[in-house]
């Protein structure tokens, strides 16, 4: 589904990625870890269009996209997050989901389009937010949410559009246990109505257990690839988390275990 | 007391022009995105094209392009399109810019573009203005009648740019302007084209501005370079920051209620050499209601409201399909 | 904290209810007496006119009180009000209708340029006379006159153009100047019919150079004036750009004369470069011819009035003529409305008739049954067919060693050619 192919990408003369290949397969949940400064956030601007490589190809379910305009990508259903969990906060939650609903994206190119949204995609909508445990929370503002419900936000309002491939950055940053098994569950739910998975993550525990595959990440190169077990088995990835010390202690602790 | 009414029937026509450019204005900068600082440009641009595609052939003593004399709808139809190209033009190489840099940008275009009034003799009739223009209908009504007309021509006007604005933000292309408001990056992750979305905003706000010109034409009779300085920007966006940006009730009572506020020193009636002190309160009187505002209704009179769907009858629509 | 915002608040409301009260106690005073004959003076309090408008309040002032001290006009008593018209044009369309549809003026006097042609269909369509009394703008050259209710007591900028011409030909024999027109309006129009004007009656612009509004230096363009080595530099300049071009010309060593034109004819702009730099300096502004005894008439009231004396160019004494002959006009007719003042305006300012000086004198001659001609402070005030007036004289004013503005000469103007 997501080929990426020989990307590099030079900030000044440090190479943030270095002729990075990798490859997500349909249905699929791919992980990416590696240290801070690794190129994880680097490589996802990259995919997601937000930044140009200087080298390489990206394609999406066969298309080139190195060249194209990240709205496009996105409308593609190539999709990502961002770090701190991101919505409209002067608009309602369900507004939010309507702007990222395939009905909102196929009549926003008419300046007149109907003032009143479908009920079915309404109805969609709440659905939706009740599953995600939002169903409340439909007309209030998003700046008025908990960090944990705006974060279930992220998954709602995925689902309104025709999301093929979502790229996760950090979901489990600053996540409490409990809600992080509601995360996990979440993943694998949407995995199931066919939306292909790249996370990126910092800890390990979720990454091994929610991933299929992971690709590990040092000083903008690839150094492992494979089954989460065996990649987090690689003694070249545990020495470098062990390695780094204090950089990244969870992941080192979580690697020795 | 029919005086009062006669006078109130003039500040009312104006109030509604600036009404008119407050809706402009907070479906561009309350909505939407963009912080334009250069919206008397499309304003002025309107009435002009409005002048010259309605206006006689020049006089000999004057020289201006055009004049071609045609029927008003065109001239109205013209307005329109003349505040939106103005905006596309604008648009092209200010709207890469990030939001301060628009600000200025469209500050500075704003200025140019009334010395481009005030200097192209051929097309503008340079500082001399154009003067003499006709008001639609006149000579259907009795000349003490006609203010009644002009108002009502101008609150139609205003009806349409009310209906015309409050579509445009309830419909999805409103939502993502809003949505690019609130956030670009994320805005782009939801397939919302920044470039485009914008540039079609500057667009409609600009041919919404263009039109509010066509009414300034009439309600003057002339139309000079010195009507479009830069303070008109600033008072627009005074009246929006009173009514209540982001609200579309806001926008349309801010224009009101700012030529209301500065006019209604008029009616305190000073003798003597008093007038010339007194005047100077009427601009402190705004800047008054201003601070006033921001100190206890940061948010304008009305306050953005949230837009709320009617969820225990979608409930109900639910169980029932 | 809460309680006492929410005094704060309630105090505020309280203010507010009262300020509303007190703006609406006029208007009921109003309703009850409709005695008072109501004149309206519509300037440009605030706005670009600002520095100039008081003039013309207290010249309003002064010739509103005349008539009361002398009577009244048919008996009734006089009232001035005052609106200010922003020095915009739509702040005219409102000035005027506030003070015809709600004080019930019938008249308008001392509207600037933009804003007496904003209102020139008004003036028509409510009956309304609406008299500039500092407007030049060329519109106003043949747009005037009884019927159109338009008038104007102050020379076009097309006659100063021509005053500024003949002046520099005729009195100081100047047929070569470099013309310095710095970028705005009002400058540039008044170069314009200088230009037009010099060069049709045989003078020469040698270099004509544009001074953008604004820059603190204009070592450059003093560098091309230079190259054209004048005698004479004509400014059309506002203040802040004329001191400083004048300033820094001096500190280059450069000895122009200076020919300027009203905009720094002040005693602002000497102090602002110094008197031994001003010195020579030269301005002609429009004047009653010399030792016209209507002018002194005006002057030693104003002065008595003010404690200070009217200073030529700023528009008291036509403002003044103004409110006279428009009372007189009112007399004349046997009635106080617009359409009155109109038909009667140019009959009573003249020629022919009884000349008078003074609303008294005017009055008396009106009973006697003798036709009049007032003789204006400013001029003649001998309104053609289009409602202008030519400007008597013309008075060349020249800054001396000491700083002050002082009249070389004056000129009788009345016969020099319009336009």
């Amino acid at each position: 589904m997501l080929e990426v192919s020989n990307v590099t990408l030079s900030y000044g003369g440090v190479r943030a990625i270095d002729d990075v290949s990798l490859t997500v397969a349909k249905g699929r949940i791919v992980g990416l870890i590696g240290t801070n400064g690794a190129g994880k956030t680097s490589l996802f601007n990259v995919i997601s269009g937000f930044t140009r490589g200087d080298k390489g190809s990206i394609r999406f379910n066969g298309a080139a996209i190195e060249n194209v305009r990240p709205s496009e990508i996105a409308q593609l259903g190539l999709v990502r997050t961002f770090q701190t969990p991101l919505g409209f906060p002067r608009m309602t939650v369900l507004e939010n989901m309507l702007v990222f609903s395939r009905a909102d994206a196929a009549s926003r190119g008419r300046i007149f389009g109907r003032s009143k949204p479908d009920g079915a995609i309404l109805e969609q909508a709440m659905a939706t937010l009740d599953e995600f445990g939002l169903a409340s929370r439909g007309n209030d503002l998003v700046q008025d949410l908990a960090a944990p419900e705006l974060k279930m936000l992220e998954f709602a309002r995925a689902m309104m559009g025709d999301i093929k491939l979502l790229m996760l950055d950090e979901p489990a940053a600053g996540v409490n246990p409990a809600l992080l098994e509601n995360l996990t569950s979440h993943i694998r739910s949407l995995r199931d109505r066919g939306v292909t998975f790249l996370v990126v993550d910092h800890n390990l525990k979720f990454i091994s257990s929610v991933c299929e595959e992971i690709y590990a990440m040092a000083d903008g190169r690839v150094i492992a690839h494979g089954d989460s077990a065996d990649v987090i088995a690689n003694p070249d990835v545990i020495r470098l988390y062990v390695g780094t010390g204090g950089a990244d202690n969870s992941l080192s602790k979580e690697a020795e275990a | 007391m029919e005086g009062l009414i006669l006078f109130a029937v003039s500040i009312s026509t104006l109030g509604a022009i600036y009404a008119m450019l407050c809706l402009s204005l907070n479906l561009e900068s309350g909505n939407g995105p963009l912080w334009d600082l250069g919206i008397v440009s499309f304003f002025g641009i309107g009435a002009y094209t409005y002048t010259l595609l309605t206006a006689d052939p020049a006089l000999e003593q004057q020289s201006f392009l055009l004049g071609l004399g045609l029927p008003m709808w065109i001239g109205a139809i013209g307005a329109a399109a003349g505040g939106g190209i103005a905006a596309w033009l604008i648009g092209l190489p200010t709207l890469r810019l990030k939001r301060e840099y628009f600000l200025i940008a469209t500050l500075a275009f704003a200025e140019i573009i009334r010395q481009v009034f005030a200097n192209e003799n051929w097309l503008t009739n340079g500082v001399a203005g154009i003067y003499g223009l006709r008001q639609p209908f006149k000579s259907y009504f009795d000349a003490a009648d006609y203010s009644y007309v002009l108002l009502a021509l101008t609150l139609c006007g205003l009806a349409f740019t009310w209906y015309v604005t409050r579509r445009i933000i309830a419909s999805p292309f409103g939502r993502a302007c809003k949505a690019l408001r609130e956030n670009e990056p994320l805005a782009i992750t939801a397939g919302i084209d920044p470039q485009k979305t914008s540039i079609r905003l500057f667009m409609i706000s600009g041919a919404l501005s263009g039109f509010a010109g066509m009414f300034y034409v009439w309600y003057n009779t002339l139309i000079i370079p010195g009507q479009f300085v830069a303070d008109l920007t600033f008072f627009i966006w005074a009246a929006l920051i009173i009514g209540g940006i982001g609200n579309q009730r806001g926008a349309l009572v801010g224009g009101f209620i700012f030529i209301f506020l500065h006019d209604s020193l008029r009616f305190l009636q000073v003798s003597g050499e008093m007038a010339v002190a007194f005047t100077s309160l009427r601009t402190a009187l705004i800047g008054l209601a201003l601070i006033l505002i921001l100190r206890f209704r940061p948010e304008g009179i009305f306050a953005e409201r949230p837009v709320r769907f009617d969820l225990p009858a979608l409930k109900r629509e639910a169980r029932d399909a | 904290m809460t309680a006492i915002l929410k005094t704060n608040r309630r105090r505020c409301l309280a203010l507010i209810g009262a300020v509303g009260l007190a703006l609406a106690a006029p208007s009921v005073a109003l309703a009850q007496d409709g005695e008072p004959v109501k004149m309206g003076l519509l300037v440009g309090l605030s706005g670009d006119m600002g520095p100039w408008a008081p003039a013309l309040n207290n010249a309003a002032i002064l010739a509103v009180e005349e008539i009361n001290a002398d009577g009244g006009i048919l008996g009734r008593p006089v009232t001035l009000i005052a609106e200010d018209n922003n020095s915009t044009v739509d702040g005219a369309m409102r000035g005027a209708t506030k003070l015809v549809s709600v004080d019930g003026v019938s008249v308008i006097i001392g509207p600037e340029s933009d804003p007496i042609v904003a209102l020139r269909g008004y003036a028509k369509d409510n009956k309304i006379p609406v008299i500039s009394t500092s407007g030049g703008t060329e519109a106003l050259d043949d747009a005037g006159g009884t019927g159109t209710y338009i008038y104007r007591t102050n020379a076009s900028d097309s006659f100063l153009g021509v005053v500024h011409a003949k002046m520099l030909l005729d009195e100081i024999k100047q047929d070569e100047v470099v013309l310095v027109v710095e970028n705005l309006e009002g400058t540039k129009s008044g170069a314009e019919t200088f230009k037009r004007a010099y060069e049709r009656l045989g003078g020469t612009i040698t270099k004509e150079i544009t001074l953008a509004p604004g820059q603190t230096s204009y070592l450059s363009e003093l560098a091309d004036v230079a190259s054209a080595e004048p005698e004479m530099v004509f400014l059309a300049v506002g203040q802040t750009a004329g001191v400083n071009f004048v300033k820094q010309a001096y500190q280059r060593g450069y000895e122009w004369d200076y020919w300027v034109t009203a905009e720094l004819q002040s005693p602002d702009f000497v102090n602002a470069v110094g008197a031994e730099v001003a010195a020579g300096a030269m301005n002609p502004v429009s004047s009653q011819v010399e030792g016209a005894k209507s002018w002194e008439r005006f002057s030693d009231a104003y002065e008595a009035r003010f404690g200070e004396k009217p200073e030529p160019g700023f528009y008291q004494a036509e403002t003044y003529d103004a409110f006279i002959a428009v009372a007189l006009a009112m007399e004349a007719a046997g009635e106080t409305t617009g359409e009155a003042v109109d038909a009667n305006l140019i009959k009573v300012s003249g020629p022919g008739g009884k000349s008078v000086i003074s609303f008294a004198d005017g009055v008396a001659a009106l009973k006697a049954g003798e036709e009049i001609d007032y003789e204006g402070a400013s001029g003649k005030l001998d309104f053609d067919e289009h409602g202008n007036v030519t400007i008597p004289a013309t008075r060349l004013l020249k800054v001396s060693e000491d700083g002050e503005w002082e009249t070389v000469t004056i000129v009788d103007s009345s016969a020099f050619p319009a336009n």
